[in-house]
C-alpha cells in the first residue's frame, strides 16, 4: 500500500511540475529539462502499467527505461551550461571543452569495457554503466558550478533549481547504484525508504524554483554598454532636436 | 568498472561542491552588492605600496639603531610596532591580490577568446601569491619581520608586475568595450 502510495505521490508531483511549466511557458525556456520531466513521466507509467499487467517484463523495460533516462540527464547537464554561460562566450567555450572532453573519455571507458564483457546486457553490466555515466554527470555538475562560482556567473532562481535538483538526484544515484550491489537486504530495505524521499526532495526543490519564470541575471558589462548606447542615442536625440531648432531660426530669420 | 572509494568521492565532491555553492549563494544574497561593490572599485586603482616603503618596514637597520640605545622597552615597542605594521602590509597585500584577481575574472568571462591553459596559470600564480602571503604572515610572527625583508620585496615586485599587467589588460579591455559601442 505504501508503496503504491509512493508511485502515485511521485506521478502527481511530476504532473505538477509539468503542468507548470506548461502554464508558465518555462518549457521554451528549458526544453531539454522538461521532456527530461515528461520521459520521467511517462517513464513511471509505463512502469507502473508493465508492473500490474505483465510483471515478467518489468525488469527488461525497467532497465532499458533507466538507460534511456540516463543519456537524457546527459543532455539536461548540458542545458545547464547553455543557458548559464549563453552571455559568456569565453566561460561557455571552456565549460563545452571540459564537458566535452569528459563525456568522450567516459563513453570511450563505457564502450571499450562493453566490447570486452561478452555478456554486457547483463544487469550488472548496465548497472555499471548507468554508474559511470551518473559519475561523469556528477563531475561535470561540480566542474560546472565551479566554473559559475569563480566567474562569479550569476544565476536566476530557475536554473538554480534545475541544477540543485538534478545535483542532489546525481548524489543520490550514484551512492545508490554503487552500495547496492555490494551492501545486504537490511540495506537495501533502508534505501529503499530512503530513495522516495530523496526523490521527493528533488521534485520539491523543482517544483519551488520553477514555479513561475525569472530570468537569469544578464552580465553587468553587457548592461552597462547597453546603458552607454542608450545615453549616446539620447545625446544624439537632442543634439538633432537643437541642430532642427537653429536651422528653424536661420530659416525663419 | 569504478572503484567503491572513486564513485562515492565523486558524490561526496558534487554534495559538498553543492552544498559551499548554497551557503556562498545564502550569504552573497544580502550583500548582493557585490556588483555595485565591483562598480566602485572600477575607478580604484590596483596600487601596492612602493618597494621603498617595503623595504623600510622591514629594514634590519632600523632594528639595529634601536639596539644600540640599549632600552630594552624601546626595543619591545618598537619590534612590536613593525610587526603590527608588516603584517598589516601582509594582510594589504594578500586583499590586493584578492582584488586583482576579481577583476580579471570580471573582466575575462566576458571574454570570447579564454583560453583554458591561460586561466590555469593565472590563477596558480594567484594561489602561489596567496600562499606566499600566508607563509609571510607566519613567518613574521614566529621572526619578526627584519629577517624577511628579501622575501617581502620580491612578493611586492612580483604584485606590481601583475598589477602593470592588469592596467594593460584593462586599458585593451575598455577599447575594445569602446570599439564594440561605436559599432553599435
Amino acid at each position: 500500500m505504501l508503496s503504491l502510495i509512493i508511485w502515485w505521490s511521485g506521478i502527481v508531483l511530476e504532473s505538477l511540475l509539468l503542468a507548470r511549466g506548461l502554464q508558465a511557458k518555462l518549457w521554451t525556456r528549458y526544453p531539454v529539462f522538461y521532456a527530461y520531466i515528461l520521459f520521467v513521466w511517462l517513464q513511471s507509467l509505463l512502469r507502473y502499467s508493465i508492473y500490474h499487467a505483465r510483471p515478467q517484463y518489468y525488469s527488461a523495460v525497467y532497465w532499458i527505461t533507466e538507460g534511456l533516462g540516463v543519456l537524457v540527464g546527459c543532455a539536461v547537464v548540458f542545458e545547464i551550461y547553455r543557458v548559464g554561460l549563453s552571455a559568456y562566450p569565453g566561460a561557455a567555450r571552456m565549460a563545452r571543452n571540459l564537458l566535452g572532453f569528459v563525456f568522450v573519455l567516459a563513453s570511450t571507458k563505457a564502450l571499450v569495457s562493453a566490447w570486452n564483457d561478452p555478456q554486457w546486457w547483463l544487469i550488472s553490466t548496465t548497472m555499471d554503466l548507468e554508474q559511470i555515466l551518473r559519475i561523469v554527470q556528477a563531475l561535470a555538475i561540480a566542474a560546472l558550478i565551479a566554473l559559475f562560482f569563480f566567474y562569479s556567473i550569476p544565476f536566476g532562481k530557475n536554473l538554480r533549481g534545475v541544477l540543485l535538483g538534478y545535483g542532489l538526484f546525481i548524489v543520490e544515484s550514484v551512492v545508490w547504484l554503487t552500495l547496492v550491489p555490494l551492501a545486504g537486504e537490511k540495506f537495501h530495505q533502508f534505501w529503499f525508504q530512503l530513495h522516495p524521499a530523496f526523490y521527493f526532495a528533488t521534485l520539491g526543490v523543482w517544483l519551488a524554483h520553477l514555479w513561475s519564470y525569472l530570468p537569469n541575471p544578464g552580465p553587468e558589462r553587457a548592461v552597462r554598454l547597453e546603458e552607454q548606447y542608450q545615453r549616446v542615442a539620447a545625446a544624439t536625440a537632442q543634439r538633432l532636436r537643437e541642430a532642427r531648432g537653429y536651422l528653424a531660426k536661420a530659416v525663419r530669420s | 568498472m569504478i572503484g567503491v572509494g572513486g564513485a562515492l568521492a565523486g558524490a561526496i565532491v558534487l554534495l559538498l561542491v553543492l552544498l559551499a555553492w548554497m551557503r556562498a549563494e545564502a550569504s552573497s544574497k544580502d550583500s548582493r552588492s557585490d556588483w555595485g561593490a565591483s562598480d566602485q572599485e572600477q575607478g580604484e586603482s590596483v596600487e601596492s605600496c612602493s618597494p621603498e616603503i617595503v623595504s623600510q618596514i622591514f629594514s634590519a637597520p632600523d632594528s639595529k639603531f634601536i639596539s644600540g640605545l640599549e632600552s630594552p622597552g624601546l626595543e619591545n615597542l618598537f619590534r612590536r610596532e613593525r610587526t603590527a605594521v608588516a603584517l598589516h602590509w601582509v594582510q594589504e597585500t594578500s586583499a590586493l591580490i584578492g582584488k586583482i584577481m576579481r577583476r580579471h575574472l570580471e573582466a575575462s568571462r566576458l571574454s570570447a577568446d579564454l583560453e583554458i591553459a591561460v586561466e590555469v596559470r593565472i590563477f596558480l600564480q594567484y594561489a602561489r601569491l596567496k600562499l606566499y602571503c600566508g607563509i609571510l604572515f607566519v613567518l613574521i610572527g614566529l621572526l619578526g619581520p627584519q629577517r624577511l625583508a628579501g622575501t617581502a620585496l620580491y612578493a611586492e615586485r612580483f604584485i606590481q608586475r601583475i598589477g602593470e599587467g592588469l592596467a594593460e589588460f584593462q586599458l585593451a579591455a575598455q577599447l575594445q568595450e569602446r570599439e564594440g559601442s561605436e559599432s553599435l
